[in-house]
């Protein structure tokens, strides 16, 4: 099975559909067997889509090693995954839908931990948070996406860092395409409101600063 | 300016921050919806960094440290078999589909012995279902009916639903059903919450989805149950016993400290003479907790968790991306099955786990463990995982001899290029 995939050479983000029936054909027999056990092209499976993998989990896991962890999981769905891989999408395209509900469920837990008191989490997590004088404001994104309603913030990062529309982020959340216009309108208000108010104060802290 | 605007104006400076160029139409656009509302010029850096998001940052671990746990875990997660397994199926499924595979079980024998019975308790639970609107509920095909507010007696094999838990019993038992609902665990996590109260015989209760958790009642102490757990209340005695065989348990009751009890771990409450709602902490796990009063007629005690279970119980939390928690359960393996074949692959997942964790010590003791064993099946990944275990204590000259002895050893191994690259000069 190893010699058999010793001369392919694909890029991941071609569209198989785009490929000739054979090369198509060979690419998914080889993420199936990723997905059979076979090492090699397990190997192969994690090396070409591990970067994808790891841009869903910095995009949507604020603390680094938290991210770390959710990216680590993911790429274990993804190899679990591969055995059931059809070829209609592009890999990448196909390993960033898995990649995201991976991640996804790995926050929910995570969120879950902080909620049940977890200490040496929450010490992280503290440890993580920036602190802000108001001569710094704005802030970064990230410190405004932490503080919108979590299904607001996740809908907008799906959305704007990482390009899904809005109905394959229904898919993804098993939400209805309405639920998730009205999160990314309401994330959207929320937001410019945080922004434009820091931007208000910091203006006025500068000014206060400047002898 | 509307809001469709905005929102345009918007997706445009992000589009615009990946490097896609606009057209010059919408290019005009954009200035025209800054000059009508100045403030957006200022905001759009902070759009812009939706971009960023992806981008790598300091104190991330490595590329291809994680694609080496990556695939250890899958070689390790293949090589632990259930002591008595049946054929292979997705690990991860395991203890999903056995709870599946129960309830279905319970149901076929609820309805039988309904038949058996003429009038069963499941009969009179389904007609009260009925007269309130047919409140049955469909878990993987089999019907398990919703145990609606009030008192329910069921027998032997028969189950129950009370919001996203499930309530079993092998023998017979009685509960009443109290309010169910929802409870906001945090701004943004909102949890199903279900209130019961155990009067007589033995509970098996399934709490395991993410959302789900139960409070029972008893005479003796409050049982708050997140797991799959089992409880036999016996009145006559006024004992309690509590076993946990999937996620957690906690006591709480009279002046006692409540205790916490993870998977494996059984207890006993007993409710104090003199006062009804007290009670006397009887028995493990904790050490400080006051000696055990031993029970007038001992109930029939309840099994402690198998290996298989505690290694399923491992695998599902890995799986949910639990570190800690599986780390609890395979020690918990290790020490109350030390000699069986899940225990002995558990000691390579439990040193990844550890040096993952930043305990190197106790990683290197996890994988010198199953080499001092007899298995052979993960040897490659046991000695792999002793070298990093010894350059993450420091230990170049050992670490240098593993290596040589590694390469000699697994000349073709999947590990060989980076073991070169870590020998000392």
């Amino acid at each position: 099975m190893v010699a058999r995939f010793a001369t392919l050479e694909l890029s991941s983000d071609e569209t198989p559909l785009e490929l000739p029936s054979d090369e198509r054909a060979r690419l998914r027999a080889r993420v199936r067997a990723a997905g059979e056990g076979d090492l090699r092209a397990q190997r192969w499976l994690v090396e070409t889509l591990i970067a994808d993998v790891r841009a869903v989990a910095r995009a949507l896991v604020h603390e680094v090693h938290e991210a770390d962890d959710a990216a680590q999981f993911a790429l274990l769905q993804l190899l679990q995954a591969a055995g059931s891989y059809r070829g209609d999408a592009s890999l990448r395209h196909w390993a960033r839908c898995v990649a995201t509900r991976a991640v996804l469920k790995h926050r929910a837990r995570l969120r879950r931990h902080v909620w049940e008191g977890d200490d040496a989490l929450l010490d992280r997590l503290e440890a993580s948070a920036p602190e802000t004088s108001e001569e710094q404001l704005p802030r970064t994104l990230r410190e405004y996406l932490g503080e919108l309603p979590a299904e607001q913030a996740e809908a907008l990062v799906l959305h704007h860092a990482l390009g899904y529309s809005i109905v394959e982020i229904a898919e993804i959340t098993e939400s209805s395409p309405n639920t998730i216009k009205s999160r990314i309108r309401l994330g959207t208000h929320e937001l410019r409101r945080k922004i434009r108010q820091d931007l208000v104060i910091g203006r006025r802290a500068r000014r206060g600063a400047t002898p | 300016m509307t809001e469709h605007e905005l929102e345009r104006w918007t997706a445009r400076v992000v589009a615009e921050a990946r490097g896609r160029s606009l057209t010059p139409s919408a290019r005009a656009e954009q200035r025209q919806i800054e000059r009508e509302q100045p403030e957006l010029r200022a905001e759009a850096s902070l759009w812009a960094e939706f971009v960023e998001l992806e981008r790598p940052r300091p104190r991330e671990r490595e590329d291809a440290d994680m694609i080496d746990d990556v695939l250890a875990a899958i070689r390790v997660a293949k090589a632990e078999p259930l002591d008595s397994a049946a054929p292979a199926r997705p690990r991860r499924a395991l203890v999903p589909a056995l709870g599946i595979l129960a309830l279905a079980a319970c149901v076929v024998l609820g309805v039988a012995i309904g038949e058996l019975r003429g009038r069963s308790h499941a009969a009179i639970d389904r007609d009260e279902a009925a007269s309130l609107g047919g409140a049955a509920m469909t878990r993987e095909g089999p019907t398990i009916l919703l145990a609606t507010p009030g008192e329910h007696r069921l027998g032997e094999g028969e189950c129950r639903r009370v919001g996203s838990s499930t309530l079993c019993t092998r023998e017979r038992v009685r509960f009443r059903v109290g309010p169910v609902g929802q409870v906001e665990a945090s701004q943004d996590l909102s949890q199903d919450h279900a209130e019961l109260e155990l009067d007589e015989g033995l509970l098996r209760v399934d709490a395991t989805g993410e959302s789900s958790a139960i409070e029972i009642h008893t005479p003796a102490g409050l049982v708050w149950v997140r797991g799959l757990v089992e409880l036999r209340f016996d009145p006559a005695t006024g004992e309690l016993i509590v076993a946990v065989l999937d996620g957690e348990a906690e006591l709480f009751g009279g002046h006692a400290a409540p205790l916490r009890l993870g998977v494996g771990a059984s207890a006993s409450l007993r409710a104090l003479a003199s006062e009804p709602k007290g009670l006397a902490v009887a028995r493990e796990p904790e050490p400080n907790v006051p000696p055990p009063a031993k029970p007038a007629t001992p109930s029939k005690p309840i099994p402690p968790a198998s290996a298989d279970e505690l290694l399923a119980a491992a695998q599902q939390a890995l799986a949910s991306g639990e570190t800690a928690t599986a780390i609890d359960r395979y020690d918990a393996l290790l020490r109350e099955h030390p000699e069986s074949r899940a225990a002995r692959a558990a000691s390579v997942s439990l040193g990844r786990l550890l040096l993952r964790a930043g305990q190197a010590d106790e990683a290197l003791a996890a994988f010198d463990r199953y080499l001092a064993s007899d298995a052979s099946e993960l040897v490659e990944e046991a000695h792999y995982g002793r070298i990093r275990a010894l350059r993450e204590l420091g230990r170049t000259r050992e670490a240098d001899e593993a290596i040589a002895g590694f390469l000699l050893a697994h000349p073709n191994s999947i590990h060989r290029e980076r073991l070169e690259a870590w020998k000392s000069p």
